[in-house]
């Protein structure tokens, strides 16, 4: 089976980048849940499923594109719910979004002028 | 029992499916990853739930949904259970590499059946030629008619949206052709004859390879069927300019 290049995000992990970059300017960060809202939101698709997001964060959260923490007890208990894992956007993985925006705009653009050459 | 118990309790059911299951595929994992594992399924359950409640989704649905994120997941979970145990991440199939081998394996099964069809269509113009017999079976009648629409079939995969119609239909030729194609060369190969009485399983085995095929041609056409959602691609590229 081929094995990813270094450093080259797949699908999933770019579309948990981009909505979680859009939930942590408000809230600060970010739980599973509201990310799998958030995704479903932007492509108007079904609720993902729990096994292919949270084994995407878990991979994320190893690579340091995301790093967690389970918020406190306390918190959760005051609104009795069980506690939430806490997500951010690191430093490192919004540069790496970037870079993959940025390339996918010089992919668009390379279609676009090479479209135009040919015609 | 009120439709509403009811209903209270098909949510009920579906989250303590989900919670077993989480409970069956952490087994065996270090401790404190299980539990990480358990303890955010358990939040995403009532998040879920409380979310759905609020925005006046009926209960079925969420019922639904839970399960059925729960299914769709179950690939990932024994993935990540075998990188728990392995310390080794799996390279993933990616959609495309999914879709394109899916489309590949239908293009052959539609090629296949249209070579089934124009097969037997020869055999029987050379049949009713040399005068071996004077009609036309009706087996063989069939197997021509499923091997034209699995032409139409086959053409109708090259257009993405098109696809999943070209997949159904595939599905429904699959099934017959095979069976129908051993039952018209009992009257038009003579040596066809001698294999079809001695090998008694011929045509159970015909059935059984057309419901295999069409197995794969309706998940194609389940796959196909989705609208494509390039939005993240679009979002990433507007984020960036």
């Amino acid at each position: 089976m081929p094995r990813r290049r270094p450093g080259v995000l797949l699908p999933i992990e770019l579309a948990i980048l981009d909505a979680g970059l859009t939930i942590q300017p408000k809230e600060g960060s970010f739980f599973g849940f509201a990310l799998a809202r958030t995704l479903a939101e932007k492509d108007g698709s079904a609720l993902i499923s729990h096994g292919t997001l949270y084994r995407a964060l878990n991979r994320m959260d190893a690579a340091g594109l995301l790093e967690s923490e389970w918020e406190a007890p306390e918190l959760a208990e005051a609104e009795g719910r069980p506690r939430r894992r806490l997500y951010r956007v690191t430093g490192v993985g919004e540069a790496a979004f970037r870079a993959a925006a940025q390339s996918a705009v010089r992919a668009d653009q390379l279609r676009t002028a090479t479209g135009e050459a040919l015609a | 029992m009120t439709g509403a118990s009811t209903e209270n309790r098909a949510v009920e059911r579906a989250v303590r499916a989900t919670l077993h299951w989480s409970l069956r595929y952490t087994t065996g994992l270090d401790p404190v990853v299980a539990a990480d594992r358990q303890h955010e399924i358990l939040s995403d359950l009532h998040e879920q739930a409380a979310w759905a409640s609020e925005a006046g989704i009926s209960e079925r649905a969420v019922a639904r949904s839970i399960r059925a994120r729960m299914l769709r997941g179950i690939p990932a979970d024994l993935s990540w259970r075998r990188t728990q145990l392995t310390g080794e991440e799996r390279a993933m199939w990616s959609a495309p590499r999914v879709d394109g081998l899916l489309l590949a394996a239908v293009m052959l099964i539609g090629i296949a059946q249209v070579a089934v069809g124009a097969f037997i269509a020869a055999r029987q113009t050379r049949a009713l030629l040399i005068g071996d017999i004077t009609f036309i079976p009706s087996s063989a009648e069939i197997t021509i008619a499923l091997g034209s629409i699995a032409l139409v079939a086959t053409a109708l995969l090259w257009h993405r949206s098109t696809r999943h119609w070209g997949a159904a239909l595939l599905a429904v030729t699959g099934v017959l052709i095979f069976a129908q194609s051993v039952e018209s060369l009992y009257y038009l190969s003579a040596t066809a004859l001698l294999v079809i009485n001695g090998v008694t399983w011929l045509e159970p085995a015909a059935y059984a390879i057309g419901f295999g095929v069409a197995i794969v041609c309706l998940a194609a056409a389940a796959q196909w069927a989705k609208p494509v959602h390039l939005t993240s691609a679009a979002t990433a590229r507007k984020e960036a300019r």
